[in-house]
Formats: structure tokens, sequence, C-alpha cells
């Protein structure tokens, strides 16, 4: 008998925040985190903006009782912050964190400090050199992040692009619903880098104002940074502890959209796959919001439209694209979006995409404007990866 | 429901093997030289070949010989294959030529290989492929874990192939060791089970 | 004008790793983005990066470089006319 996987613990921080409550009240009242950034050093600063996260990494040690003397990425930072909040927030104690499993979804890893650290090695200046690079790849920030809140239990590193941190979840859940395992954090997180920075520059699809999902003249996407991770346990288990249930993971589905490395097909095929796969795990049931990728660019608006459209013919439940609020969190933008999904059903709220002037006329119905207040029981949340890599999943109340 | 082995090739250093058997041994050659003679020799004829980075380039060309020029997965739907991949090194070669790259001018073209997956998107665009894909940062091959979750697709979800393995391009060494896992019964080699590591 | 466009289709075949072509497979008007040569959408953005890099010529928005980089030639009289 296939066990059911709830969520007992969330945590999250982001351009709006550093916990659920202070997303949550940002959500509500139209308050985006996106401006020039403050911490990251650029030559962009002046020119782009960012969701970057309202902390310095000293202020993030600080919070987290670190000394600030300690070399820890950003990554790991924000891991940690949002970690821990989910574990406070689930109430497990430190005997059941030692067999709880952590999956953590990254693409940056420590590169932040490994890219600072790289102009010092080149420019022959000291440096002790184990301490500059040991905490680049993306296992030792998961590590790194199980440590610090005492989770002994197995650790998975994803590293799909976007889709990331909705793949760990995903993992997470398959395991708990096969009786492989009873509870698991799963969830992600990406730190801004001037490595993504010029990446992302190069391919033109940076917009330097603030983004605008599904309008007619969005101009691309405005990249963020963030961490988020949701405790889920198994329904023997939330009983047996009798936790607090802030909603049920009931459906998810990935795909591959074989088109282009960094482009989504004009169909939105993997979309369409992951969102159907989805849907069926789930029982086919009504949603009430969709929490889409929407990062704003021409290519993915469209095509994510495009897959929606195909799935839902003239039933299009109400939608929008949080990025207009965060940026786009890359790695973590799947479990920071899942937080966001959960808040929704929570609050029996949906949350407008911001700056839409000239919606697109793809989908028969309009994007999202204000925050509502509706009955909402499930949530659909899209990330769709480079790579090709298409990820949903439908969260219940 | 039985889960066996259709093929397994194993691409290094030594050369490329194929069911155990050498197709082309290296002596000598750097993987550029090696990747690019194979390429020639087997024609494989894919122009999009040439703008991939060497972790793409590797993933590809084993899976030509493990997928013998895609004839195997032929009569199948696109969304019954799946591929779930290990990882170690990242994309740390495009990474690092991104890095190098970033006070001059950036190059788009090596940006969109700076993640691991990338390796598997370019697979499902030249094989056809839609099925669930994923990319496991792991320490080192495990096969012990990617059996469970291999095995577990093939339990929940109607795939009649999945390629799995691991496929790793470090700076100073690479692999691909790369198994096509079929539940169809027809032709396995040999069974799909953690100790399939020793087929290498 | 010539030698201008021997040195694009060159450039071209090494920046965008067109190993399977020569120069003599590239005509002067061939559509660069059509079945024959078939560029994608991150060679249009190279073709930026290169044009800025071999000639010092810079194409800001990406609609100008739609026509810009019809053929060959298209772009060779774009290198001629804005060459600093």
């Amino acid at each position: 008998m296939a066990e059911r996987v709830y969520v007992s613990g969330w945590g999250i921080i982001s351009a709006l925040g550093n916990n659920v409550e202070e997303n949550l009240y940002a959500l509500k009242n139209k308050k985006s985190g996106i401006a020039h950034p403050e911490f990251l050093h650029t030559n962009y600063a002046k020119q782009k903006v960012f969701g970057e996260v309202k902390h310095s990494n000293d202020e993030l040690k600080i919070q987290l009782g670190l000394k600030t003397s300690k070399t820890v990425s950003r990554t790991a930072l924000l891991g940690m912050v949002a970690a821990k909040e989910s574990i406070e927030t689930s109430g497990l104690s430190s005997h059941e964190l030692k067999s709880t499993l952590f999956f953590n979804g990254t693409s940056v890893g420590g590169m932040d400090i490994s890219e600072r650290n790289y102009k010092v090695f080149l420019d022959n200046e000291k440096l002790d050199y184990k301490s500059s690079f040991s905490g680049h790849d993306c296992g030792h920030s998961t590590e790194s992040i199980a440590n610090f809140i005492g989770s002994k239990g197995e650790t998975s590193t994803i590293s799909t692009a976007c889709s990331s941190s909705a793949n760990t979840i995903m993992q997470a859940g398959r395991m708990i619903k096969a009786g492989k395992a009873e509870i698991a954090i799963a969830g992600g997180t990406d730190a801004l880098s001037v490595f993504t920075l010029n990446g992302f520059n190069s391919l033109k699809i940076l917009d330097d104002n603030p983004c605008k999902p599904f309008d007619e003249n969005r101009k691309g996407l405005n990249l963020g940074e963030g961490a988020a991770y949701l405790v889920l346990e198994s329904e023997s288990s939330v009983n047996r502890r009798g936790a607090k249930i802030l909603g049920e993971l009931i459906g998810y589905g990935n795909a591959n959209d074989a088109y282009h490395q960094t482009a989504s097909s004009p169909e939105g095929t993997g979309a369409l796959n992951a969102m159907k796969k989805a849907m069926n795990i789930a029982g086919n049931p009504a949603i009430d919001y969709i929490n889409a990728h929407g990062t704003g660019t021409g290519n993915n608006d469209m095509s994510e439209s495009i897959a929606i459209k195909s799935l839902f013919q003239e039933n299009i439940p109400n939608y929008s694209s949080t990025k207009s609020y965060t940026g786009h969190t890359l790695g973590a933008a799947g479990a920071i979006e899942a937080v966001f999904s959960l808040l929704s059903i929570n609050n029996n709220v949906v949350f407008p995409c911001l700056r839409v002037d000239s919606p697109m006329d793809i989908l028969p119905k309009l994007p999202i404007f204000n925050v509502n207040d509706q009955e909402v029981n499930c949530v659909m949340s899209n990330s769709l990866g480079f790579g090709g890599n298409c990820s949903t999943l439908i969260f219940r109340k | 429901m039985s889960l066996g082995i259709q093929s397994y090739c194993s691409f290094n250093s030594e050369g490329i093997y194929r069911n155990g058997k050498p197709i082309l041994l290296n002596e000598n050659l750097t993987f550029d030289e090696f990747a690019l003679k194979t390429y020639k020799q087997f024609e494989i004829g894919y122009s999009k070949y040439h703008k991939m980075d060497n972790l793409c380039k590797l993933a590809i060309l084993t899976s030509e010989f493990l997928l013998n020029k895609g004839q195997l997965l032929e009569d199948v739907s696109s969304d019954e294959i799946a591929i779930i991949l290990g990882n170690n090194s990242s994309s740390i070669i495009s990474d690092t030529a991104h890095q190098k790259s970033i006070d001059e001018l950036p190059s788009p073209a090596v940006f969109v290989y700076t993640l691991p997956n990338i390796m598997i998107g370019e697979m499902c665009i030249k094989y056809k492929i839609t099925g669930e894909n994923s990319c496991f940062q792991m320490k080192e091959f495990d096969m012990f874990f990617l059996n469970k979750y291999v095995s577990h697709l093939f339990k929940k979800d109607n795939y009649k192939y999945c390629i799995t393995g691991w496929v790793d391009f470090d700076v100073n060494d690479y692999q691909a060791y790369l198994f096509l896992i079929t539940n169809t019964n027809s032709n396995t080699i040999s069974k799909f089970d953690e100790n399939i590591k020793n087929l290498i | 004008m010539e030698n201008l466009i021997l040195k694009i289709k060159e450039d071209l075949i090494k920046q965008l790793n067109l190993e399977d072509l020569t120069v003599d497979d590239i005509s002067d008007d061939a559509l660069l983005f059509g079945e024959e040569i078939g560029l994608d959408s991150i060679d249009a953005l190279e073709l930026i990066v290169l044009l800025e890099k071999n000639y010092g010529v810079k194409i800001n928005n990406p609609e100008l470089g739609k026509k810009v980089f019809h053929s060959v030639r298209t772009i060779a009289e774009f290198v001629q006319e804005n060459k600093k």
C-alpha cells in the first residue's frame, strides 16, 4: 500500500525575506525583491537588477551562529538558513534528524567563493588553497547543510539546472511513497555569482529592468538567489509524531523536451509531458492555481503557455509567475515556488504576476493581476530547466 | 518483471568497448584526437556534435555505440525511454573555459555547456528521448543507488528502456560507462543488478 | 570584398565548429539559418561575439542581427560599412 506523502515543515530565504512569514508578507503586499545588487561584486551592478537576498554573507553567518572568519559559500549559507527553518517548523527532534534523508538541488555550489579566489590565485596573491576551493563542488554544499542541521541519513545532490530542487522533492516523494524512507528534507539553494551573470548575459536573455513574465513586451529574466526546503514525511510517521500538516505532495512528473540545450520547444512538449505525468499520478485533480515557471523570457513564457493550453484547453486555471517577485533563483526555484504553492494553499490566496501591462494573447485567460483571496485546494508548480529537463509538482490541502 | 541489460559500452582513455568487446583501442591519443578519429571512422555524421563540449561528446559517442547508432530504440516511443546518470566532475571543463572568457567576451556557445545535465539534453535531442531524466552528483560511480532508482522507475512508470550509468570528464581523466536497461526480455546480456559494475 | 567574404567563411567554420563544411561548401548568398548551413539561436549569439572580437563591429539588438546574419555576403557588407 503506497504511503501518502505529507509536508510537515518548510523553510525559505529569498529576496522577499528570511523566512516563510516574511516571504508571505511580501507576496501578499506586492513587494517585489528585485533591485540593483548590494553584495554581488559586478561591473553590471548599476545596469542590471537581481532578486538578491538582502543580507551579506557575514550577516548570514551571524544569524546562523557561525564565525565570520569561517569560509562558507553563500549557496551553503542560504541553504543552512532555509533548512534550519524547515526542521524547526517540522518539530523534528535531533534523534529523528539522525535518520532523515537530505536531498539538495543546486547549480552554483561553492562557485561564488571559487570565482573570487580564482582571481586572487591568478594574481599570485597569497591564499589558503584548500579552504578557498574545497567548497566548490555541489556535493560539498549538500554535505555542509546536512551537517549543520544534524541530518545524518543518506544525502543526494541533483544538478539539473532550473529544475534541480523540483527534482529533489520528486525524488524524496517517491522514496517515501515506496516505503523506502519515512522522512526526507528536500529542496535546493543557489547564490548569485558573476559566472552565472556573465553566462546568462551572453545568451541575451536578461532584462535590465524588473522582469515582466507573461507580458507581450517581456525582455527577459532577472537572476535571483535563495533557498527553500520542505520536510516530506510519510502518513505513518506524521500520525506517530502528531506532526502538523502543511499540505500533501500528490503528483510529480519529469520529462525531456529533446529540442535544444537552452531553449524550449515551440510546442512546449517537455513541459506538457511533465504536467501530464504529474496530473496522472495525482489522479487528475481540479487545479486551482498554477505557479508557472514564467521566467519572463520570450521563449519560455510562449512555450509554457502553449503547453498549458494544450493540457487544460479552455479550462485554464488561475496562473501567475512569482519570478516577478523573486527573479529566477535557478536551482532553488523549484523548492522556493513549492513553498509559495503551499502558502497559497494554507492561506487561500493566489499571488499575482507583477508588472503585466500588455498580457500575452496565447492563453484564453489572463494571468492573475492582484492578490486574490480564493479557495485553493490544489496547486501545480512548474520548473523547466536547461537541457530540456522539465518538472512539475502538484500539492494539495 | 525482471530487468536486463541489452547492451553496455565503456569509453575511456584505453579505448571503446561494447558488450565487453573492443571497438576501437586508443594508443596515447588525447581525447580530442581520439574522439575525432572515432567520429570519422564510424561515420557518426551529426553536425551538431562539433559544437558540443567534451563531456557531451563523450556522452554522445558512448551512446552511439550503446544504442547501435540509435537502432536499438527505433521501435519504441520517445516517452518510453528514460535517462538517469551519475557524474562527479559536473561540467568543470566548460566551467573553466567560461570563467576564462568572462574577462574578455563571454561565449554563449561555451556557457550553454556549464551544467552537467546538458549532456542528457544532447542525448535526448539526438535519439528523440522524452522520458524522465536526471543527473546525480556523486563522489564515485554508485551503481547501487542507480540500480534502486532505475528499478523503481520501471516499476512505477511505463518505461521500456532506461539508459543509465556514469559519464564524467575531468581535467585529468574521462570515463563513460553506459548501460541500456530494458524490461522487454529481448536479447538481454545479463540481469540488471548492482553487480553490473563487474561488467566494466 | 572577396577577401573579406573568404575570411568570414573561415571564421564561421572555426568559431561555430562547422567541421563538416569547407569554405567551398558555403556559397556567398546561402541562407545561414536555413536548411543548407543550419545555424541555430546560439550560433546567432556567437556571431555577435565574433563580429565584435574579430572586426570590432557591435550589434546591440537581436533584430538587427537577424538582418545582418542573413548570408555571408550581408555580413561582409555590414562589416565593411561599420568597421572602425
